[in-house]
């Protein structure tokens, strides 16, 4: 299940990629889709009141008269309710077809194609109202049975046309009021069909359609023609007739038959024997709106309510807008798919359509916006989009599946209404589908990018890899679009030499050949080799096209012989549908030579049909359709009726077998129907035929042969007719629809390859073309360097006794304390201990030096000339300047700063260190009291005497120490900033390499008054800043081990120190946050020597003799430090469990359920982020912009936070029990628990990516090398991860095995080294990366 | 204040009901309105006056009760609480009468089949809580039982003869009437609870 759920949101991850990359592609060609497939709904009747149809067969058919309502449980044919009473009228059509046969251009003028068939309607209507019917001795004329009609009460203007108090008979003849005189002298027939009669505007069934009877396209008559050719014309007449007489009808069949023989031979007239009957719903405006208006209402309401939840958007009524567009649109595509494959719409279509949209719904619409809205916000748009979808996936397509399910049952009710509905809202539900996950999703995408736009505030991004995590790699890339690796922004130039790791592989790794030195050797890709899938993206574009670049050549190949075939496919597809259509009925094969052209002299030659001819087959008289009137528009009757304010609604018509009639017209008929104007126009009959020649030939038109059946036998040359263009137009719709989709794959293919090219040419991206064509060739052999690790062997930091309980590194070093309270600082690199600081005998510094007591006011000049005057003047004259200014800095800090001319001018004093502290009592008395640990002690002091003890080793160092002064002093002078780092420099370095174990001496001029145990470490820059339990804080300068400052303030344990720049945040117990400020008065510039290098591994010692440095690099805290206090704010009610600083924002994260996010820069509380609802333990923070927090309770929730905006982008429920300790990747969240189960989560999304149970006790150490591999500790070693793959690496055993250690602290120094404790021992395991080639 | 509201929505509720009774009513009179056009409208209003009222009445009680009643089982109700949802769920029964008005069943046990099956879809559409269906149920049962009481008494009379086809319509009917009108009830109420909330 959980595996169905991430391919589901993996597909709709891939999709939002796509969707948003190309928005307006989408946008046009899902328009596109949506005109095409509601293009069949132009031919439906509008909403509802599609007219109903019964059938009765002619034979035993008998009128209705008003009779009981048929009762619905009875047998037999279901008779519909509204077959009831008598019918409104009987249509009998006598449908027309007339043709001018032969036809010769050299005699006959365009328009006698129409002249001649519709003289023909004259006759026949004589022929009509002058047949008498012989029956039982009485004669019957039309005039009994034909519905009277009265005067026109509509359309008055239509009087002339229409029959008034007569006969309701309708022919084309109407429009010369039925006179053949006036038909004759009419100079231009066209004009009058034409000619409009009532309004500018008009609803399709006009007069002329009325008149004709027939669907205006299957008359053949049209008001543009050219050319001289023969044209079948069609029309009706119509006759309603107000009873039915069957003996009649058919007499008056014989009749007209007997009248015009053709007919015989072109159709059956006797075909159809049944009367159809159609009922005009009623409408009662009242009953049948008012639901229909609450539906409506409550639907206007729903959508209200639904599009009122769009937030967060650029354009909530944009949005809105495509909304509901997208709901509308999928209701008339599924009606249009419905109608097409042949489901007639029978309900009414305006009384299901709200509950259709009910049903469909807006939620879909809404939760998708609301799930992207809610990504984050600095993450790309395509992101996002993808983001969203892929989260609402799942759901989405299990409402979508349960939305089906349930109307499908509706199929089961097996009522013939309700499986219609079903059926639309089955696929209405689809269609919606489809557009939301096309159309609307693409809108969004739209619409948050220009929102990104006019972002102004927005963040740049930089630095960090926000590109699509691993676990959902989209599942197909996309050829067109080249996915900009946002890991690197911009190309980057590489140089050539660089060897490219591991290009043959991919996420799965290649196991490379055990060497058979190291068999555990394993391959992993750290740093650099972050960048590579840019360039595998490179290669795989290239494969991609390479792909694709066939399937192009497959389509065009299939495109190509499409085209080839276009005519003969389309043809038989044509025809396969007419063949359809026309079921049954006689039908001739079309000759296949009529259909071909010929090449006949280099010309361009064939015959070319006229679509009606073409469609009429051979014969042009012959009928084809013989119930043409159901091609009449479906408010044609309506229409006719309404005329004489006759309402058809809630009742029905009986429409009776039309008649179907052939009448060729001969030539000479035609011809005598010349009017006289035409003669002149086009030529003169009687000047001969010579003239009429020339004009033929002049034209290029060349006509038929005498005989226009025969004359598709031989085919004439034959050029630029405008008719011939009729060969290239659609002849039906299936043709239609076929031309239309070759045009579109076309169009794709075509478009596709014009990318491809522009690809190739664009100078813009010339260089990764390049790359990527050079790649394959190039990199074949190269290919095979890859990344291996390798281990060393771990460097072991022996010193302290107890056991180690916080470790700290600033890269360089490493800062330890035990529990005893001792702080040792080591070199990462060489693993010595720089300085031991016993803080177990530490206390305020009580040394006095003039130039200790500064004020912070005071200007470098006065420094100057105070430190120099100090250098020399006697000291004891400097004593008296002493205690002004050290009084007030002991006000504001408390804290007193070591005094370092004491040091440098100490001497050796190990050997006296008296472990016996009792004389100390004595100083707890007073410890305010300053104590003097002058070396040249000139004062006395009232408490110890340190003098009387030490004098003898002063003396003795004195007479060292005078050469190194003078010495010194010159220096001094030169380079004044760096003198007292020189002085004291080769003092410490003597004393540290003469002294075996690097202890310090400076005990002395410390008060004891209890240590306090140090809770948390900080450094930065060899400042070293202890918290302890006590509340103090205490800061020590890493190199020289010497206390520059103190601060104390509550006696609240000090949990967690930030140190950022000069400002250092400490968290205490009782949930205070204290930010203070570290100012020194001398840039803690680094110091390197000429003579020092800075050689890693290398660590280069100076003699004791010369003025050298020990430390490379470091900054020297050689100046006072001064600590003040910013703001302390109680910010949380319960203890702080974790504080972190990163980019400027402070995150404290309480046993009060909630985190802090502060400024740095003024102390301010940013947000409060609720949402844990147990104690918060874990808190991670992002190193780059988007600063993002990921925080672990209690409650074994993790919560991801949106540092900009402090809200919570992601909920993970991790565990049941607690979150001890959280880190973060780009793409990954690693969080461990009490449990001791350590989960691999992605980021993005949230999802498990890998578990491993740990070691018990094993969770609160873990770190991270890079973004892909991670250290944790264990009983008695550490373990590498790879956390792509989720598995062990390398496992580095500690200890022996008989005694293990657990490991408690692990850190990281430079992304290689790995540093833990191991008892009391720390342990440095260095992780070097080397480059192999493999074999 | 509590009071106030109490009223107020009450009040709604009795318009909601009272509308609807009217349209409803409206929709299974169309059944026979192509046979008599103007009857219908001189029936829908003067048969019976008291109809919409205690339709008003029903809905009311109804629509206070089950908010009441989730307070009381001491089970909020939380499934899809937003207006539009409940705008969706007056459609579909609006839809429901509208269809069993006007579509032609084979026999009344289609009807009352498919019928049932609507009215148990909708609840499960929207509600999903079990106080909401036992309520539904109860309604039910009731409504039927007071139509039928009344029937016998000649009160009122249906319009058809069919006798197990009212039957099999009523239940139905009254059971989604119930749980829609539940549904607005509880939203007004959470509405209030809101209002409240931040008054306070």
């Amino acid at each position: 299940m959980r595996s169905l759920r991430e391919l589901v949101s993996q597909i709709y991850y891939t999709h939002g990629l796509f969707c948003a990359s190309h928005p307006y592609g989408i946008i046009l060609g899902v328009m596109c889709v949506v005109a095409f497939t509601c293009y069949p709904l132009t031919k439906v009747p509008l909403p509802g009141n599609a007219p109903l149809e019964y059938v009765t067969p002619t034979n035993d058919y008998r009128p209705q008269y008003w009779l009981t309502p048929p009762l619905p449980d009875d047998e037999g044919p279901k008779i519909p309710r509204w077959y009831q009473g008598p019918s409104v009228g009987y249509v009998q059509q006598i449908v027309i077809k007339s043709v001018v046969s032969p036809w010769t251009t050299k005699h006959l003028v365009p328009i006698d194609a129409f002249r001649g068939p519709l003289s023909k309607a004259f006759k026949v209507l004589d022929a009509l109202n002058n047949f008498k019917h012989q029956a039982l001795g009485q004669d019957y004329s039309l005039s009994d049975f034909c519905l009277r009609v009265p005067e026109m009460t509509y359309h008055k203007n239509l009087q002339s046309l229409m029959p008034q108090y007569s006969c309701l008979l309708l022919s084309p003849s109407n429009l010369w009021h039925n006179d053949i005189t006036r038909f004759k002298e009419d100079p231009e027939i066209l004009k009058t069909v034409f000619k409009k009669y009532s309004q500018t505007m008009e609803a399709p069934p006009t007069i002329k359609d009325i008149l004709f009877g027939l669907p205006w396209k299957n008359t053949g008559v049209t008001r543009y023609f050219i050319r001289n050719r023969q044209r079948t014309i069609s029309f009706a007449l119509t006759v309603i007739l107000k009873s039915y007489n069957q003996n009649f009808i058919d007499a008056m069949k014989t009749r007209l038959e007997l009248l015009y023989p053709e007919t015989i031979k072109n159709v059956n007239n006797s075909q159809i024997n049944h009367i159809t009957h159609i009922h005009f719903k009623e409408i009662n405006v009242f009953v049948e709106y008012t639901p229909l208006i609450v539906t409506y209402l409550v639907l206007l309401l729903y959508l209200y309510f639904s599009v009122r939840k769009i937030e967060m958007v650029k354009s909530k009524w944009g949005l809105a807008f495509s909304a509901v567009i997208t709901v509308v649109a999928s209701l008339l595509m599924s009606v249009s798919i419905c109608t097409v494959f042949g489901l007639t719409p029978s309900l009414n279509g305006g009384e299901i359509f709200p509950y259709l949209v009910v049903i469909i719904g807006l939620e879909n619409v809404l939760v998708l916006t609301k799930s992207v809205v809610s990504t984050p916000v600095h993450l790309e748009v395509k992101v996002r989009i993808a983001q969203g979808l892929s989260k609402e996936g799942w759901s989405i397509t299990k409402n979508l599946l349960t939305e089906l399910l349930i109307v499908l049952v509706g199929f089961f009710t097996f009522v013939p209404a309700i499986q219609e509905f079903c059926l639309f809202a089955v696929v209405g539900l689809l269609t919606d589908f489809f557009l939301q996950m096309v159309f609307f999703a693409t809108v969004l995408s739209v619409d948050i990018r220009r929102m990104e736009l006019s972002d102004l505030h927005k963040q740049k991004i930089y630095g960090t890899d926000q590109t699509t995590p691993d676990s959902i790699k989209p599942l197909v890339r996309c050829p067109i679009y080249n996915y900009p690796d946002p890991a690197t922004p911009g190309s980057m130039p590489r140089s050539k030499s660089e060897p490219r790791l591991g290009l043959d592989s991919e996420a799965s790794l290649p196991s490379p050949p055990p060497s058979p030195g190291s068999p555990a050797e394993e391959v992993f890709f750290p740093g650099p080799i972050l960048r590579l899938p840019r360039r595998l993206r490179l290669i795989y574009f290239w494969a991609n096209t390479r792909m694709f670049q066939r399937i192009i050549m497959v389509c065009t190949v299939i495109w190509i012989a499409l085209i080839v075939y276009k005519t003969g496919l389309v043809e038989h597809l044509a025809r396969m549908a007419e063949e359809d259509s026309n079921g049954d009925i006689r039908y001739t094969t079309m000759l296949p030579q009529d259909v071909y052209g010929h090449q006949n002299g280099g010309e361009f030659t064939g015959t070319f049909k006229h679509p009606q001819e073409e469609s009429n087959t051979v014969e042009p008289l012959e009928h084809n359709d013989l119930e043409l009137w159901r091609r009449l528009s479906y408010n044609h009757w309506p229409m006719l009726f309404k005329y004489y304010n006759i309402s058809l609604s809630g009742r029905y018509l009986s429409i009776l077998p039309s008649l179907h009639l052939s009448i060729p017209v001969s030539q000479q008929e035609a011809i005598k129907l010349h009017h006289a104007t035409e003669d002149e126009k086009y030529y003169s009959v009687d000047e001969g035929e010579d003239a009429q020649d020339m004009l033929a030939s002049h034209r290029h038109v060349e006509g038929a042969t005498d005989n226009p059946l025969s004359n598709r036998d031989h085919t004439e040359p034959y050029r630029y007719d405008p008719d011939s263009l009729d060969y290239w137009l659609p002849r039906s719709h299936k043709e239609l629809f076929i031309t239309i989709l070759l045009a579109l794959l076309s169009v794709v293919c075509i478009t596709y390859f014009m990318v491809i090219l522009y690809r190739c040419v664009c100078p813009r991206r010339y260089d990764k073309w390049r790359v990527s064509w050079a790649r394959p060739r190039r990199g074949h052999k190269m290919s095979k360097y890859y990344k291996k690790i390798k281990e060393s062997v771990p460097l072991v930091l022996k010193g302290h006794i107890q056991e180690v309980e916080c470790l700290v590194s600033d890269g360089q070093m490493i800062i330890s304390s035990c529990l005893g309270g001792q702080l040792r600082v080591w070199d990462s690199i060489t693993g010595e201990c720089i300085t031991a600081i016993q803080r177990k005998s530490i206390s305020v510094p009580m040394e006095r030096n003039p130039c200790l007591g500064r004020n912070i006011e005071d200007s470098e000049a006065e420094l100057y000339a105070e430190y120099h005057g100090d250098k020399k003047d006697d000291l004891s004259s400097s004593e008296l300047t002493d205690d002004r200014p050290r009084t007030r800095q002991r006000n504001t800090t408390k804290g007193r700063s070591p005094k370092k001319k004491a040091f440098t001018k100490e001497p050796d004093l190990t050997g006296t260190i008296d472990t016996d502290f009792n004389f100390t009592q004595s100083l707890k008395n007073n410890p305010s009291q300053s104590v003097s640990a002058s070396s040249l002690g000139t004062e006395v002091h009232h408490s110890y005497d340190f003098q009387k003890k030490f004098q003898s080793f002063y003396d003795e160092h004195m007479l060292v120490l005078k050469d190194s002064m003078t010495e010194s002093h010159k220096n001094l002078k030169s380079e004044r900033t760096t003198s007292r780092e020189i002085d004291f420099g080769g003092d410490r370095v003597g004393r540290c390499s003469e002294g075996d174990a690097c202890t310090t001496s400076n005990e002395e001029g410390f008060l004891d008054n209890g240590t306090p145990s140090v809770w948390c470490l900080a450094c930065q820059d060899n400042l070293i800043i202890a918290g302890c339990g006590s509340g103090r804080i205490e800061v020590w300068d890493g190199c020289t081990g010497t206390l520059k400052c103190l601060y104390e303030s509550s006696g609240s344990g000090v949990t967690h120190l930030c140190f950022v720049g000069n400002r250092v945040i400490a968290a205490r117990l009782s949930g205070e946050l204290d930010f203070l400020e570290l100012e020194t008065f001398q840039s803690p510039a680094a110091q390197v020597s000429p003579g020092v290098r800075h050689n890693r591994g290398y660590h280069q010692l100076s003699p004791s003799s010369s003025p050298g440095l020990v430390n490379h690099g470091m900054k020297v805290w050689n100046e006072e430090i001064h600590c003040t206090v910013i703001q302390s704010r109680h910010a949380h009610q319960l203890p702080i469990n974790v504080l972190k600083a990163e980019g400027g924002r402070v995150v404290s994260a309480s046993q009060d359920h909630s985190l802090k996010v502060f400024r740095l820069e003024d102390c301010l509380c940013l947000y409060t982020l609720h949402g844990h609802t147990a104690s918060v333990t874990a808190l991670c923070l992002d190193k780059y912009t988007p600063y993002a927090a990921a925080s672990g309770s209690a409650d074994g929730t993790i919560r991801v936070w949106d540092l900009l905006t402090g809200t919570c982008v992601h909920k993970i429920v991790a565990d049941s029990d607690t979150i001890l300790k959280i880190v973060c990747t780009n793409n990954y969240i690693i969080s461990c628990g009490m449990a001791d189960r350590l989960c691999v989560w992605e980021r993005n999304r949230g999802s498990l990516v890998h578990s491993f149970d740990l070691e018990p006790c094993g969770a609160s150490c873990i770190a991270l090398l890079n973004n892909n591999l991670m250290v944790t500790g264990g009983q008695g070693c550490i373990y590498l991860w790879d956390l792509r793959l989720g598995r062990i690496l390398r496992t580095v055993n500690l200890g022996r095995n008989d005694k293990l250690a657990q490991i408690h602290h692990v850190q990281v120094l430079a992304d290689a080294i790995a540093v833990c404790d191991y008892a009391s021992e720390i342990k440095v395991v260095y992780f070097p990366t080397v480059i192999e080639k493999a074999d | 204040m509590g009071v106030v509201r109490m009223v107020l929505r009450g009040s709604v509720l009795f318009v909601v009901g009272v509308f609807f009774a009217l349209v409803l009513n409206l929709l299974q009179i169309q059944r026979e309105v192509t046979v008599f056009p103007p009857e219908v409208l001189a029936s829908l209003f003067s048969s019976a006056w008291w109809v919409p009222p205690s339709c008003g009445m029903a809905a009311a009680t109804i629509g206070l009760l089950y908010p009441c009643l989730d307070e009381k089982l001491g089970e909020p109700h939380s499934y899809k609480r937003e207006w539009s949802s409940v705008m969706r769920c007056v459609a579909v029964f609006v839809g429901i009468n509208h269809a069993s008005a006007k579509i032609d069943f084979a026999n009344n046990m289609q009807l009352s089949v498919t019928l049932a099956a609507m009215s148990i879809g909708l609840w499960w559409l929207f509600d999903r809580s079990r106080s909401g269906f036992g309520l539904g149920v109860v309604i039910a049962v009731l409504a039927t039982f007071v139509t039928q009481l009344l029937v016998y008494n000649g009160v009122y009379r249906y319009t058809k003869a069919d006798f197990l086809f009212v039957r099999s319509w009523i239940p139905c009917i009254f059971f989604s009437g119930g749980v829609t009108m539940g549904n607005i009830g509880r939203q007004l109420a959470m509405y209030d609870d809101t209002n409240k909330e931040k008054t306070e």
